[in-house]
């Protein structure tokens, strides 16, 4: 086997030599024999004739020596210049071939290539399928925090976990010697990169006891930060950093040790789009341990699984510990509960409903394409069988016509695999650089050798697949003698059918769920808001340290609303401790019956409402004296109905820590940031608006608001203005992300518009590539039957008529592919579910739309040819064979 | 003149027979196996060249360009020590086949 093949490289090498010692070989003999003959007494010419016919086909020889030799390589060289000079002679069918090709190989390779760059690759942490997410439930949510008590009770307790670590979020206003800025990290337990298995670049991390206080005064620095803050500086372990104003419950000094820095790939909180720029020591923040605190929920609890430990067994101990120890929270919040999902589905997993749609798009676009190519080179083919039936009775095996059909059309394949490939390099930077910022390991994500045998692969199904049937087919008809003058047989017909009908069936599933998606975006941005987002600037404030504790901040907000209400650009302005579109965490409040419920909560300034438009539905607004006696607050629509069904929600009190009368009761406002959570999105709006209390700022203590400042015009240009105020007010207060209402409305469905356009992009190419096909189909049919045309003319057939012949079977083919493609689409619509808003994936308005739009498409592509076909003059057509 | 068929696989055999006298060229084969068997076997070229390329990629046989009467060039082959091995094996076999044979027809 070795030898042979050695022999076969030598053979290729030395292929010429070789060659031309065979033919010396070979005319030796002749010209021996040739003498031979001679010297029997034949004439010299005679001679050569009688040892030419002794011998036998000198090329047959040769043929079989180069079989022996392995030389049959050359046979396909043969077959690859064939192909190039068909290239050359029909360019046309040569481009689109390759252009078909190049589309498919380069739309599958980028949406692999990000794919596999995003969610396929394992996370960069130590063995990554040990880690684990830990987390409470609640009936209608399955991502709850965790208490303080609660982790270190699980983590005492549990044998299920090698270790057990907590992070929370943190910010602080970082103070350099000329500036200062804001930074967000996050406060963790010293033993989290222990437990991810991550080395730092310089320096160490958390030691176990850097979490006692007098010990705790260390920071991690994050890879990113350090190069842009530092310059990647490696003399910064041991340096000392200012760290002021980390929130009420951050006590202690501020200044922060350097101990080292970490990669950025030990990032792990890929849902919250913000950056990760530091790390503290979780104690940092004063860790309640009261068991009222079980409610509050802080903490983001992520495991290492013993070796011998499954997914589900921890979940079970965790579970068990939770229902022995929570019972006050549980008794809260009947139907909570445990949920433990691996490190790898809970930081990748909400982006696999989308891979998994676009490669269905792309598999669905490659069938397309294939089933298209299929039926040209049927075309095609039907031109040639000429030639092809000629080979075939010269004694052409039909194993050997079916290779150098295939061989031809993988030639062109190859070039189509180039293209895309070229093509998947220009488009993956670029769809890196347009996705959505909630798609997480964008940086991952480069065209790499993987990337191109992935290409390699998809050019040769596709090549194969398209060309295999066809080429058996054709290289069937020769021997019972076809030729061009006859119809071609049935068989070919049926193919052809069966390929339109594929590509139609395909086709619809393609455009309707394009379509679906772009309902259901088209209605998200439709949804009533409940407050009006045009023309309003809104920003972070921080508090600094102590701020909150004694007051300042009530007159803080009273003093810059007042200096921004002088502007004339400014309509009103107004506060709030959380933008109540904002899905923002939930709070559990007592009623006068001692009952619990939970309620989202707003600290506002009077004017916040009328600022966001919110309408009054009942009562009265707050007014700039409640926030010097905060005793009374306003409810939403949605809490006055759950709570007082009756109407009676005015004049009742709620408790959350002081009493507070409810003066009146405002519209509901949509959480625009919960359409980012694909589950929140397919319940559908219900579950878009929360039970919300807005109560006076100064009756709810928080380190921080949000400035809401509603403008006569364009407000992002109001941003230094508004800048400027809060400087000039206080200085010490730190701003963060300004932006327009319309922004963050447009933030919410960026992931979903993003994933429309891509849909919207396969569709509108499958439906090109469809109706190319269809076109040549139907082209092809009439240029076939123009004498069967002509004599139905002559026999006094209508235009008409020949119309409908010509497109007849095509439309027929089409139209029942658009059937089964729709109740394809009936059948797989629910992979389209997380991407719906408010739409039924069999949604029959929509599917029918689909179906007629097809459907028109697929006529208007028949139109041109069959119209050619009733214009055909029956003289000349008769004439013309 | 009735030319009997060669058997299958036995012009390899031939082949190497004939290459024990020394080295030859195809045409000099050719002409030897008709010879020796009196013009009752022949070896069709298009038979002989591809076993004698077979012959030489296993190993058997080796093969050179020499200059050759007439100042033609000829491939000639040459018996290799495996050659020889393998001939020595393969006609112990053959004449134990020929003798089995005989045993059966002549029994019959």
């Amino acid at each position: 086997m070795l030898r042979r093949l050695f022999s076969l490289v030598v053979g290729l090498v030395t292929r010429r030599r070789a060659e031309r010692e065979l033919d010396e070989e070979l005319r030796f003999h002749v010209a021996m024999e040739t003498e031979a003959n001679v010297a029997r007494g034949k004439t010299s010419v005679e001679a050569r004739r009688t040892a030419l016919r002794d011998l036998g086909g000198q090329e047959q020889t040769k043929e079989a020596v180069r079989d022996v030799r392995g030389l049959w390589v050359d046979s396909v060289r043969l077959d690859l210049c064939h192909a190039m000079r068909r290239v050359r002679r029909e360019p046309g069918f040569a481009a689109t071939v390759v252009a078909t090709i190049g589309l498919a190989v380069g739309l599958s390779t980028s949406v692999f290539s990000v794919a596999s760059g995003v969610l396929l690759r394992p996370l960069s942490f130590r063995q990554p399928d040990r880690l684990v997410q830990v987390w409470r439930t609640l009936p209608e949510w399955d991502r709850v925090a965790v208490s303080v008590p609660e982790y270190i009770e699980w983590k005492e307790r549990c044998r299920s976990f090698a270790q057990l670590a907590a992070t929370r979020t943190a910010g602080f206003r970082f103070v350099a010697p000329d500036h200062s800025r804001w930074i967000d990290g996050l406060a963790v337990t010293p033993n989290l990169f222990l437990t991810l298995g991550v080395e730092p670049l310089i320096g160490r991390t958390f030691l176990p006891h850097e979490d006692q206080p007098g010990h705790n005064r260390v920071v991690l620095l994050d890879e990113g930060f350090w190069r842009t803050a530092f310059g990647g500086d490696p003399r910064i372990v041991g340096k000392r950093l200012r760290l002021a104003d980390g929130g009420p419950r951050f006590t202690g000094p501020d200044t922060f040790e350097v101990i080292g820095v970490v990669p950025a790939a030990a990032r792990i909180h890929y849902r919250t789009p913000s950056r990760c720029d530091f790390y503290v020591p979780l104690t940092t923040y004063g860790l309640e341990m009261q068991d009222s605190v079980r409610g509050a929920a802080t903490l983001w609890v992520l495991g290492r699984l013993r070796p011998d430990v499954t997914i589900r067994q921890a979940e079970a101990e965790v579970g068990a510990i939770f229902a022995n120890l929570s019972r006050s929270f549980i008794r809260d919040a009947p139907g909570a509960g445990i949920r433990v999902v691996g490190l790898h589905e809970e930081l990748l997993g909400h982006t696999r409903p989308a891979f998994t749609l676009l490669a269905g798009a792309v598999l669905i676009l490659i069938l397309i394409a294939c089933s298209n190519l299929a039926n040209l080179i049927l075309s095609s083919g039907f031109q040639r069988s000429h030639e092809l039936s000629a080979r075939l009775s010269l004694g052409c095996s039909r194993f050997r016509l079916v290779r150098q059909l295939v061989t031809e059309h993988l030639l062109l394949a190859v070039f189509g695999g180039i293209l895309g490939l070229a093509l998947a390099l220009w488009a993956v930077p670029s769809a890196v650089k347009l996705a959505p910022p909630t798609l997480p390991r964008l940086d991952g994500v480069h065209v790499d050798l993987t990337t191109f045998a992935f290409g390699a692969v998809v050019t040769c199904f596709t090549g194969l697949l398209s060309s295999l049937a066809p080429a058996v087919l054709l290289s069937r008809g020769g021997p019972r003698g076809t030729s061009i003058r006859q119809p071609a047989p049935f068989t070919r017909s049926r193919l052809r059918g069966s390929l339109m009908f594929v590509q139609a069936a395909l086709m619809v599933v393609l455009l309707a769920g394009a379509a679906l998606v772009t309902n259901s975006l088209w209605r998200l941005s439709h949804v009533d808001l409940g407050f009006d987002p045009s023309n309003v600037l809104t920003m972070r404030m921080v508090w600094p340290k102590g701020y909150a504790a004694s007051g300042r901040h009530v007159a803080f907000q009273t003093e810059l609303l007042a200096t921004l209400s002088t502007d004339p650009r400014v309509i009103v302005a107004g506060t709030a401790t959380d933008l109540p579109f904002q899905e923002g965490g939930l709070s559990t409040y007592l009623l006068e019956d001692q009952t619990r419920h939970q309620a989202a909560m707003s600290g506002i300034s009077p004017d916040l409402l009328r600022a966001l438009r919110v309408p009054l539905v009942a009562g009265r607004m707050l007014t700039a004296a409640d926030q010097t006696d905060p005793h009374v607050c306003v409810v939403n629509q949605r809490l006055a109905q759950q709570i007082f069904p009756r109407g009676n929600a005015i004049g009742q009190r709620i408790g959350f820590m002081r009493w507070f009368e409810i003066v009146g009761v405002v519209g509901d406002v949509t959480e625009v940031g919960a359409l980012r959570n694909g589950t929140v999105r397919e319940a559908g709006l219900n579950r878009l608006i929360l039970p919300r209390i807005y109560a006076p700022a100064s009756g709810v203590q928080d380190g921080r608001s949000h400035l809401v400042v509603r403008t006569r015009s364009n407000p992002a240009a109001l941003v230094p203005a508004v800048l400027a105020r809060l400087a000039a007010t206080d200085p010490e207060v730190a701003v963060l992300e300004p932006t327009t209402l319309d922004e963050m409305v447009g933030a919410a469905s960026v992931d979903m518009r993003f994933l429309a356009a891509l849909l919207n992009l396969f569709s509108g190419v499958s439906v090109v590539v469809a109706g190319i096909g269809l076109f040549g189909v139907v082209t092809h049919t009439v240029t076939r039957r123009t004498r069967e045309f002509g004599v139905r003319l002559a026999l006094g057939a209508t235009r008409g008529h020949i119309r409908i012949l010509a497109v007849g079977q095509a439309l027929g083919c089409i139209g029942a592919g658009l059937g089964v493609g729709v109740i394809a689409t009936v059948w797989g619509g629910r992979v389209l579910k997380p991407f719906l808003f408010e739409l039924s994936p069999t949604d029959p308005v929509m599917l029918c739309a689909v179906a007629v739009l097809a459907l028109a498409g697929a006529a208007a592509a028949a139109y041109l040819p069959a119209r050619r076909a009733s214009l055909i003059d029956p003289a000349q057509a008769l004439r013309c064979d | 003149m009735q030319k009997s068929e060669l058997l299958q696989g036995t012009l390899d055999l031939l082949v190497l027979k004939i290459l024990v006298l020394g080295p030859n060229h195809g045409w000099g084969i050719a002409n030897r196996i008709r010879q020796m068997s009196h013009e009752e076997l022949s070896a069709s070229q298009g038979s002989l060249y591809p076993a004698l390329h077979r012959l030489e990629l296993k190993g058997f046989v080796k093969s050179a360009m020499t200059p050759s009467e007439n100042n033609r060039r000829a491939r000639v082959y040459i018996l290799t020590a495996a050659g020889r091995r393998h001939l020595e094996a393969e006609t112990t076999t053959w004449q134990q086949f020929v003798a089995s044979m005989g045993r059966i027809l002549q029994g019959a």
